[in-house]
């Protein structure tokens, strides 16, 4: 049996759960829910329409069009800093700026410019995003071969063609690696930002749970982001593999 | 005859190093020049300066043409392109519609003896194999100037000897006008019109009939 591959990681997530078990089992209910509780909570919660419809649906809509903007920004962004240094030394600061603020400030701030509710949700997950994405692109354009541009530029490629058969392939290793490390950093400041200031989403959903000491609710919610978290990351790293995989073998 | 190609008095420098200087150079229609010369003389600068890659320093540069095949000293193909598309994308960059250019780059690997391995990825293929894509692309636009730069460095001796075939014979069946570069005679292709040899003493024009080999190879 190889222990570097899926039997390694069952063998982690076993690990986990039973530590959490013990835990539980040693510490008091509030605190800590078992996971037997959680699962439970879980299974409830995913029978329930309401919950699909006003806090899993809300989130994942927020986060996907907070990514969207956030990755179409940063990108282009990103494409103007690649080519023209000039850009690239202007957008330093704002850049600094946008990936040294903590979360939480972020989340006061657009509570303060946006209200609350859906605009301040997707604001900020896109404002998060942006600059991880305008990183991603730079350092793809950084990493497109040279000899292969030159070559394109002898047999007189379009504009559009060099774009699609140079630079797209050479950029979507660092894309999409910059693009899974958003979603996760996007789904955590979405949840943090519905929680302070939304009434719905599954951090409206978290916030509630706490208020009413309903601890397996409030992990089953937990593990719903991570489990969402999750699926998207294995959706695009799915991609990744189908789009680069060829370039990296 | 239009020539294919005209340098007047050009140079080039890069970060204030001279490279090329003065030189004026015509290629006629299906004329084939060999350049020789040292490394670092400037044999690869003169090609970029014809293929419009760079911009000569000094003096003008003509191209009269519109079709031109490169090959460089690596076979650069896209490694996430198959060999088949490698040949077909500079015929798409022409305006050839896909269902024309593809039957076209098959011919074209078909004559280099490619044909099995047309839907291969570079990664796949020997160094000669991807020379010889990179050859089968640059005659597949059917050029009016083929562009050669020290096309067989790096190839074993067996692998030099096949290659130079193959160019000989696209060479006479294409009637494109030529620039090869090369710092070795013996890759000199066999209908060689003229020499130009690059030395630090200047530029010099001769006939291959008249080429000192002995002399050249201690300038080399």
């Amino acid at each position: 049996m190889r222990w570097d591959g899926i039997a390694g990681r069952l063998c982690g997530l076993a690990a986990l759960l039973g530590a959490w078990e013990a835990v539980s089992r040693r510490g008091h209910g509030i605190a800590v829910a078992s996971p037997e509780e959680t699962f439970a909570a879980m299974a409830g919660l995913l029978a329930q329409p309401a919950f699909w419809a006003g806090d899993l649906v809300v989130s994942v809509r927020r986060v996907g069009l907070g990514f969207l903007l956030g990755f179409l920004v940063g990108g282009g962004l990103g494409l103007a800093a690649g080519f023209w240094p000039p850009i690239r030394a202007f957008l330093v600061p704002s850049r600094w700026m946008l990936t040294s603020v903590p979360g939480v400030v972020a989340v006061m701030l657009g509570m303060l410019w946006f209200g609350l509710g859906s605009t301040m949700v997707v604001a900020i997950v896109a404002l998060m995003v942006a600059p991880a994405m305008h990183v991603a692109v730079i350092e793809g354009l950084s990493s497109v071969d040279g000899s292969l541009l030159e070559m394109a530029r002898a047999y007189r490629f379009t504009p559009a063609m060099r774009l699609w058969h140079v630079y797209a392939p050479a950029m979507a290793a660092p894309l999409f690696s910059g693009g899974v490390v958003a979603l996760g950093g996007a789904m955590r400041v979405a949840v943090l930002a519905e929680a302070l200031g939304s009434n719905e989403g599954i951090g409206h959903a978290l916030a509630v749970a706490r208020t009413n000491l309903d601890t397996p609710r409030l992990y089953a919610l937990a593990l719903c982001s991570m489990l969402l978290v999750g699926l998207a990351e294995m959706t695009l790293l799915g991609l990744a593999r189908r789009v680069v995989g060829r370039r990296r073998s | 005859m239009t020539p294919v190609l005209v340098f007047s008095g050009v140079g080039k420098h890069y970060h204030g190093r001279e490279v090329l200087a003065g030189l004026d150079l015509s290629l006629e229609p299906g004329e084939i020049l060999a350049i020789l010369g040292p490394s670092g003389i400037g044999k690869s600068t003169l090609l970029r300066l014809a293929a419009r890659l760079v911009r000569p320093s000094a003096g003008k540069v003509t191209l009269a043409v519109r079709r031109i095949g490169f090959v460089f000293q690596e076979p650069r193909l896209m490694p996430w392109r198959t060999a088949l598309e490698n040949v077909a994308l500079p015929l798409l960059a022409m305006g050839m519609a896909p269902s024309e250019a593809r039957p076209k780059a098959a011919d074209i690997l078909a004559r280099m003896d490619l044909a099995t391995f047309s839907q291969a990825y570079p990664e796949t293929l020997s160094g000669g194999m991807r020379q010889r894509v990179s050859l089968a692309r640059a005659f597949a636009v059917d050029p009016e100037l083929l562009l050669l730069d020290e096309p067989f460095t790096g190839l074993d001796p067996e692998l030099r000897l096949s290659m130079r075939r193959y160019l000989d014979d696209l060479l006479a069946a294409s009637g494109a006008a030529a620039l090869h570069v090369t710092h070795d005679i013996e890759d000199i292709p066999a209908r060689t019109h003229r020499i130009l040899t690059l030395t630090a003493a200047g530029a010099r024009f001769g006939r291959p009939t008249d080429l000192d080999t002995t002399a050249l190879k201690e300038a080399l």
